[in-house]
C-alpha cells in the first residue's frame, strides 16, 4: 500500500491544521509531542488502536478484489487521526470548553476502481473527535475508528471496513495471511534524516478481503486480496521534500514489495528512500535506496490538476533477481482535492509483472501505487509558526 | 401596416412638428420623466432590499435541503450525531449566530455565525478553501478567533491579526480576526457585514453548551418524500423539520406588503403624469385637424392615424424615460438607503447594494412609461381618426368647445367609483391587496372622468355668480371653463389625483400615528425597560442569568416589576411573538387597546392563566379570532389555549400572543421542561406614584441596575422608548411624503401645461378680445380665474376623493397589507393649512404662463391662414 502517500496525507493535513512552535531545531510544533526516535516495541492487540500522544496516525488499506461476476475492482479506505492541538496548549486554553472543543481530526479517504467500466470514484471527509461524530479508540482489544458513518474496527483476526460516501458504499472483512511486519528497523521507519523524522510503522501486507461494494448503484458481492498500513509518527518531511512514490506489491508467489522513493526538488530521490521484501514464508528483508531502481516509463497529464503522474514504471531489486514492470489499470485514479484538505494525489491499482521471486520465476501481480507532490510541492504547506500566546 | 414606413410618417408628421414646439414637449417630457424616475428608483430600492435580504437568506441556508429547530428554543446538539448517522442524511452540520457588537461601538451590532468548518463543507457556504492556510487553521485550533468580511473588519479598523472586544447578551471577550471571509457564501450574508467562528467557541463565549441554533441536513435523496417521512418519524415532537425557506419566506412576506405599498404610491407620479401626456396629444391632434385631413385623403387609413397619435404618446414617454435616468440617479441612492434603512427597522435587516441597477426593474420601468404614455395618447388618437379627409379642403375647425354635456364619461365614472367597495373586498393575494390597489385606480379613473361634467356644472352654475361679484372676466372664466370639455378636465384629473393621495395619505397617517400613540402609552406603559444586552436585535433568545434576575427582583422594593419572556415563531409562513408577562401587575399600570371580546372577561382569563390574547395582526392573518384556539407549540410545550379577545399592536415584525407568564411556567414545569426559576428576557418596571419624585427613584434603580449588573444589560427608560417608537413611526413615513411631493409637482406641471395649451388653443379667441378692445389686465384675469376655477375643482374632488380613498387605506389595504387598521380619524387642522397651501402653490405654478397670452399680434393671429 502507499505508505507514502498516507504520509503525505497526513503530513499536509498536520500542516495546515495543526503547526505550533517547538523551541529548538525547527518551528513545527513537534516538541509538543512524542517522537519517535527508536523501535517501536510494538504489542498487539494495544497497538492497533490509536497513539494519542503522537501527532498524526493513519489506518491504510488497499486492495483488488472481484466481483461474482468477474468485474475488477481496487478500493483505498483510509482513516486518518490528528492532533490539532497538543497538550501544552490545551492547557492555556479558558475554560468552560464547548464538546466540540476537540483535539482531534478524525479524516477518511476512500475511492473505489471500477476497472471494468474505467470508472474511478472517491470521497474524502472530515469530523473532529466529538461524542457520536467521529472518534479512534480501543477497548477490551476492540479497536474503533470512525467518522459518520464510517467505521473502522479490528477485533481478533478480522479488521471490518465499512465506508459510506455520496457514490459510494464499502463493507469489507480482511483477515490477515501473514504476521505483521514490522517496517525499517522493528517498526522503526526513518523519513529523515534526523533521528526523529521517524514514524512507528507496520503493514498486514497480504490478507484476504471479501464483502461488497456499492459504485454508482451497482452493489456487487466481492473477494480479493488487501494490503493494510498502520502508521504513526509526529515530525514532519524534512524540508526539500517535494512529494514521494510509493508502491506496494503483491507477487504471485506470495512475495510482498514495499518501495517508496522520496523526492526532491532538483528531482533526485532522498537517500532515505526505503523499502521491504517480505517473503513467502512471513519473513522480511529491509531495502535501502541502492538496493532498488525505479525507472519510469510512461506519463499521464490530469485533466482536472494538470498535474502530469507517471503511468508506469520499471522495477529492479538486483539482489532478489527482481524485475518488474508495473503498469496502472486504469490511467485516472487521481484524488482530486476537496474540502478543507485540498490535496491531488494519485493513488490507484495497478498490475505486476515480471521476473524475479524466489526462484526467477515469471512472476505477476497486483497491487497499489501512490503518487504525490505531482499537482503542487509538498513543501510549500510546510507548517509555520504560530503564537501561541492565548486569546 | 409597414413598419419602416410608419416610422418614416411618425418622424415627417410628428417629430417635426414637436420640434416646432420645444417648450410644450418639454413641459411634458418632464412631467413623465418625474414620475418614472419616482417610479424607477422605488422600484429599485424595494428591489434592493428584497435581493439583500433574499441573498442573505440564501447564503446562509446553503445547500441544505432541510432544518431542524426548536421553534422559541435551541436544539440539543447531540442530535447532529444522531441526524448524520441516519441513512436518509447525507450531511448535517450545526448552526448558530447571534448579533454582537464591539466594545467601541463603531459600528451597530453585525450577525456572528459559529459554524463547524468540517462539517459544513457540503454546504458550500464558503468556508472550503484549497489551503487557505493559517485562518482556517487558526479557527479550529484556537479558541476565540473570528473571520470577518473585508467590509466589517474595515468599519472595525482591523487588519488580520488584530484584535477585538466583542459583546454578546452573555457576556465579553477578546478576539483575533484569524483572516478575512471573502468571495461568496457567508461573505454575503447582510451585505458582508458579517463575522465567522468555529461552532467551540460560538458556545463558549456565549455560554450556550450543548445547545444549536438549528441543523442543516443534506439528503442523500432529496427528492425522496419516504426519506423525509423516515426523518420526521425519528423527531421527538418539539423538534421540527423545514425547507430552509421558510423563514425567507416569512421575511419575504413581510416585505412584499410594503414593496407593493411603494410601488404603488410612485406609480401615482408616473400615472399622474399621463394626464400631462393627455393633454399634449389632445392639443395636436386637436390643432392639426388640416393635416391629418391631408393624411387621410393621401391614403391613410384610419388605422394609420390612431397608431401615429398613439406613437406620439409613446414617444413622449420614450423621452420622458431617458430622462429620468439622470434625473432619477441621486433618487436612487437616497432611496435605497432610506427604504433599506426603513425595512432593516420594521422588519427584517438588509443591507442593499448603493446601486444594484437591475435590468429587470429597469424594464418594468420602461414598459410601464411607456405604455401607460401610449394609453394616455390612445383617447386623443381615438378622436383624431373620426377627422373628416374633407376638411383637407376646407378651412380648418377651430379647436372645438365642449363636446356634449360632459355626461358621456359620468356613467363610466360613477360605475368605476362604485366599484371601488367591491373591489376593496376582494382578498389578498401573498399578502398584497391588489383588490385594494386596483380599487385606488378605480377610484382615480373614476372622479377624473366625472371632471368634465363637474367643470361643465360648476360653469354654468358658477358663471351668474361670479359675474355679478367679480364681473365679467370671472363671468368668461367660467363659461370657459364649463364648455372646456376634457382638454381642461385632464389637469383638473392630475390635480385631483394628486391632492386625493394627499388627503388621503395625510388622514391615514394622522390617524395611523394616534391610534400608535395610544397603543404605545397604554400597551407600551412603564418607567424603565430592562433585557439582558443585544437581546432585541437578537430576538429575546436570552434571558436573564439567576444573578440578574436576583438583582431585578431586589428592586421590586422601589417600583412594581412586570417581568416577560418573548419567543419569535412562525405560523405557516407568518412570523409572531409569543408573549408571556405577569397580568396581575401589567393591568394595574396599562392595557390594550381591543378590537374584539369582552374586554374585563378577557382580563379575567389573562389573570387566571385560562386563555389567551392575539394581536389584530394575528387575527386577520391567520383568521383566529375569539371563540378559536392558538396552537402551536413553544419552545418544546405544546400550547393549546382559548383566544379570549384581540387588541391593537403595531410591532412590525408579524402578530403577536399574549398569555399569562405564571401559567407558562406551570406548563413547562409540569412538561418538566423548566430549565431555572426563572425565565426571562426582559422586564419592565412602574415607578409608583408616592412621596418620593419618580425621576429620583429611576435615577436609583438605574444606578443599582448599572452598578450590580454592569454591561451586561441594557436599559431605556419608557418615555424615551416611547418616543423613538413614534420617531421611527415618523421616519417610516418619511419616504411617502417625497413620493407624495411628486406627485404633487408634477400635478402643478399639469395645470401650467394644460393653461398654457388652453392659451395656445385660444390665441385667435383671445387676441379678437383684445382686438375687440379688452385690456391686457382683463384677458390675463380670464385667464387667472380660469386658473383658479380649475384647481378649485381638482382640489374639490380631490378632497372627497381622497375621504373615499382615506377610508380604503384605513380599512382595506392597510388591513390586507399589514394586518392591522387603525382609529380612523379626520386631520382637519393639517388639511386647513394644506389645501389653501396646495391652491396657492398650484396658482402659482400657472402664473407665468399667463405671459404667453397675448405674445404674437392679433394682426398676425387674425390674418387669415
Amino acid at each position: 500500500m502507499a505508505i507514502k502517500g498516507r504520509l503525505v496525507l497526513t503530513l499536509i493535513l498536520i500542516v495546515v491544521f495543526c503547526a505550533f512552535p517547538e523551541a529548538g531545531a525547527e518551528s513545527d510544533g513537534s516538541s509538543d509531542y512524542r517522537a519517535v526516535t527508536g523501535p517501536c516495541a510494538f504489542q498487539f492487540p494495544r497497538d492497533h488502536g490509536p497513539h494519542a500522544d503522537y501527532r498524526t496516525e493513519w489506518w491504510y488499506y488497499t486492495g483488488n478484489v472481484t466481483s461474482e461476476d468477474g468485474r475488477d475492482y481496487g478500493f483505498q479506505f483510509t482513516f486518518f487521526r490528528n492532533r490539532l492541538i497538543s497538550d501544552a496548549a490545551k492547557r492555556r486554553w479558558p475554560g468552560p470548553w464547548s464538546r466540540w472543543r476537540s483535539d482531534t481530526l478524525i479524516l477518511l479517504h476512500m475511492a473505489v476502481s471500477d476497472l471494468t467500466q474505467g470508472r474511478f470514484v472517491h470521497h474524502r471527509d472530515a469530523a473532529r473527535a466529538v461524542p457520536g461524530m467521529a472518534g479512534a479508540g480501543i477497548r477490551d482489544g476492540r479497536v474503533r475508528i470512525f467518522l459518520k458513518k464510517s467505521e473502522l474496527i479490528l477485533q481478533g483476526e478480522e479488521h471490518r471496513l465499512q465506508g459510506s460516501g455520496d457514490d459510494m458504499e464499502l463493507k469489507l472483512v480482511a483477515v490477515p495471511q501473514k504476521s505483521p511486519v514490522f517496517h525499517g528497523k522493528n517498526g522503526y521507519s526513518k523519513k529523515g534524516n534526523a533521528p526523529e523524522r521517524a514514524s512507528c510503522y507496520y503493514s498486514f501486507t497480504r490478507m484476504g478481503v471479501s464483502g461488497i461494494l456499492e459504485v454508482a448503484g451497482r452493489r456487487v458481492r466481492v473477494t480479493g486480496s488487501a494490503w493494510m498500513d498502520h502508521e504513526y509518527s509526529t515530525s514532519p518531511l524534512e524540508r526539500g521534500i517535494v512529494g514521494w512514490d510509493w508502491f506496494s506489491l503483491q507477487l504471485s508467489d506470495r512475495t510482498e514489495l514495499m518501495l517508496y522513493q522520496l523526492r526532491r526538488a532538483d528531482g533526485s530521490v532522498h537517500p532515505v528512500s526505503q523499502g521491504t521484501l517480505v517473503r513467502p514464508d512471513g519473513s522480511k528483508k529491509n531495502l535501502q535506496k541502492a538496493d532498488f531502481e525505479v525507472r519510469v516509463l510512461d506519463h499521464w497529464t490530469s485533466p482536472r490538476s494538470g498535474a502530469t503522474y507517471p503511468s508506469g514504471w520499471r522495477i529492479r531489486v538486483a539482489a532478489q533477481d527482481l524485475d518488474l514492470t508495473v503498469s496502472p489499470r486504469l490511467k485516472d485514479q487521481e484524488m482530486a482535492g476537496e474540502g478543507l484538505d485540498g490535496i491531488d494525489y494519485w493513488e490507484g491499482s495497478v498490475s505486476v509483472r515480471g521476473r524475479g521471486g524466489v526462484d526467477g520465476r515469471e512472476v505477476s501481480g497486483l497491487g497499489y501505487v501512490e503518487l504525490t507532490g505531482y499537482a503542487g510541492p509538498v513543501f510549500a504547506l510546510q507548517p509555520e509558526p504560530m503564537d501561541e500566546s492565548g486569546p | 401596416m409597414n413598419a419602416a414606413y410608419l416610422l418614416k410618417l411618425f418622424f415627417w408628421f410628428h417629430v417635426r412638428y414637436v420640434r416646432r414646439h420645444p417648450g410644450r414637449a418639454a413641459a411634458v417630457v418632464l412631467g413623465v420623466a418625474l414620475g418614472a424616475a419616482v417610479f424607477t428608483s422605488v422600484r429599485i430600492a424595494m428591489h434592493a432590499s428584497l435581493d439583500s435580504f433574499s441573498r442573505s437568506m440564501d447564503r446562509v441556508a446553503g445547500a441544505a435541503d432541510l432544518v431542524v429547530t426548536r421553534p422559541g428554543d435551541f436544539v440539543p446538539e447531540e442530535w447532529v450525531a444522531r441526524l448524520q448517522a441516519h441513512e436518509a442524511v447525507s450531511a448535517a452540520a450545526p448552526f448558530l449566530s447571534a448579533y454582537v457588537q464591539d466594545d467601541a461601538q463603531r459600528v451597530s451590532p453585525f450577525l456572528l455565525i459559529g459554524i463547524d468548518p468540517f462539517l459544513d463543507v457540503p454546504f458550500g457556504r464558503g468556508l472550503q478553501g484549497r489551503g487557505d492556510g493559517p485562518a482556517g487553521r487558526d479557527l479550529v485550533t484556537r479558541p476565540l478567533t473570528v473571520l470577518m468580511t473585508d467590509r466589517l473588519a474595515s468599519a472595525l479598523g482591523l487588519t488580520v491579526g488584530g484584535r477585538v472586544r466583542l459583546r454578546h447578551p452573555r457576556g465579553a471577550a477578546t478576539f483575533h480576526l484569524a483572516g478575512i471571509l471573502s468571495g461568496g457564501g457567508l461573505a454575503q450574508v447582510e451585505g458582508g457585514q458579517v463575522a465567522v467562528t468555529d461552532i467551540a467557541t460560538f458556545q463558549e463565549f456565549s455560554g450556550l453548551f450543548g445547545v444549536v441554533d438549528r441543523i442543516d441536513i443534506k439528503l442523500r435523496n432529496p427528492g425522496k418524500t419516504s426519506d423525509i417521512q423516515a426523518l420526521q418519524g425519528v423527531l421527538p415532537p418539539d423538534l421540527a423539520l423545514d425547507r430552509p425557506g421558510r423563514g425567507k419566506a416569512a421575511g419575504q412576506g413581510l416585505l412584499r406588503a410594503y414593496a407593493a405599498n411603494l410601488s404603488v404610491l410612485s406609480f401615482v407620479s408616473l400615472f399622474v403624469g399621463m394626464f400631462l401626456v393627455y393633454s399634449l396629444v389632445a392639443l395636436n391632434a386637436a390643432s392639426r385637424r388640416r393635416e391629418t385631413a391631408i393624411l387621410l385623403s393621401l391614403g391613410a387609413t384610419g388605422r394609420t392615424v390612431f397608431v401615429l397619435f398613439v406613437m406620439e404618446g409613446a414617444f413622449f414617454g420614450l423621452l420622458g424615460w431617458f430622462l429620468s435616468l439622470p434625473l432619477g440617479l441621486p433618487l436612487v441612492g437616497w432611496m435605497v438607503e432610506g427604504v433599506g434603512r426603513t425595512v432593516s427597522v420594521l422588519f427584517v435587516r438588509v443591507a442593499p447594494e448603493q446601486l444594484a441597477l437591475n435590468p429587470w426593474e429597469l424594464a418594468v420601468s420602461f414598459a410601464g412609461t411607456i405604455l401607460v404614455s401610449a394609453l394616455a395618447a390612445s383617447q386623443p388618437a381615438a378622436e383624431a381618426t373620426k377627422v373628416s379627409a374633407k376638411e383637407a379642403l376646407n378651412r380648418p375647425a377651430a379647436a372645438a368647445p365642449s363636446q356634449g354635456t360632459g355626461r358621456g364619461p359620468l356613467v363610466p365614472a360613477l360605475g368605476l367609483i362604485a366599484s371601488v367597495w367591491a373591489l376593496s373586498r376582494l382578498p389578498a393575494a401573498g399578502g398584497v391587496a391588489y383588490g385594494g390597489y386596483a380599487a385606488t385606480f378605480a377610484l382615480f379613473v373614476g372622479f377624473a372622468l366625472l371632471s368634465p361634467f363637474v367643470l361643465r356644472l360648476l360653469g354654468r352654475s358658477l358663471a351668474p355668480v361670479l359675474s355679478r361679484f367679480f364681473g365679467p372676466p370671472a363671468h368668461l372664466a367660467a363659461r370657459s371653463v364649463g364648455r372646456s370639455g376634457t382638454r381642461l378636465a385632464v389637469s383638473v384629473g392630475s390635480l385631483l389625483t394628486a391632492v386625493a393621495l394627499f388627503v388621503a395619505l395625510t388622514i391615514m397617517i394622522h390617524s395611523f400615528r394616534n391610534t400608535v400613540n395610544a397603543w404605545v402609552h397604554q400597551s407600551v406603559s412603564g418607567d424603565l425597560f430592562v433585557t439582558p444586552r443585544l437581546n432585541e436585535v437578537n430576538r429575546h433568545r436570552n434571558i436573564f442569568s439567576q444573578d440578574q434576575v436576583a438583582v431585578l427582583k431586589s428592586l421590586a422594593r422601589w417600583a412594581d416589576l412586570v417581568p416577560f419572556r418573548r419567543f419569535y415563531l412562525l405560523h405557516g409562513d407568518l412570523p409572531y411573538q409569543f408573549e408571556v408577562t405577569q397580568f396581575d401587575r401589567l393591568l394595574r399600570h396599562g392595557g390594550y387597546l381591543w378590537v374584539r371580546g369582552d374586554p374585563d372577561e378577557a382580563r379575567r382569563r389573562l389573570l387566571d392563566g385560562s386563555g389567551c390574547i392575539v394581536s389584530e395582526v394575528f387575527a386577520n392573518k391567520t383568521g383566529r379570532s375569539v371563540g378559536d384556539r392558538f396552537r402551536d407549540r413553544v419552545a418544546g410545550l405544546e400550547v393549546d389555549l382559548p383566544i379570549v379577545g384581540v387588541v391593537r399592536d403595531y410591532r412590525s415584525q408579524g402578530g403577536v400572543v399574549f398569555f399569562s407568564l405564571a401559567r407558562f411556567r406551570q406548563m413547562r414545569r409540569t412538561a418538566g421542561l423548566l430549565s431555572r426559576q426563572e425565565e426571562w428576557s426582559g422586564a419592565r418596571f412602574f415607578v409608583p406614584k408616592g412621596e418620593e419624585a419618580p425621576d429620583a427613584v429611576l435615577d436609583r434603580i438605574k444606578r443599582t441596575l448599572f452598578e450590580k449588573l454592569g454591561d451586561r444589560v441594557s436599559f431605556i427608560e419608557g418615555r424615551q422608548l416611547r418616543r423613538r417608537i413614534l420617531h421611527i413611526f415618523d421616519e417610516t413615513f418619511a419616504v411617502t411624503f417625497v413620493l407624495l411631493f411628486i406627485a404633487l409637482v408634477v400635478a402643478a406641471l399639469g395645470i401650467a401645461t394644460t393653461l398654457a395649451v388652453s392659451i395656445l388653443e385660444r390665441s385667435v379667441e383671445l387676441n379678437t378680445l383684445h382686438a375687440l378692445g379688452g385690456s391686457e389686465g382683463q384677458i390675463r384675469s380670464i385667464l387667472g380665474w380660469e386658473a383658479a376655477l380649475l384647481v378649485t375643482t381638482g382640489e374639490g374632488l380631490g378632497l372627497l376623493c381622497g375621504l373615499i380613498l382615506s377610508v380604503l387605506l384605513v380599512y382595506g389595504i392597510n388591513r390586507q397589507s399589514f394586518g392591522w387598521t387603525f382609529v380612523y380619524e379626520v386631520n382637519g387642522a393639517t388639511l386647513l393649512w394644506a389645501l389653501p397651501l396646495i391652491f396657492v402653490a398650484a396658482l402659482a405654478a400657472s402664473l407665468p404662463v399667463l405671459k404667453l397670452v397675448l405674445r404674437p399680434s392679433p394682426a398676425t393671429l387674425l390674418r387669415e391662414p
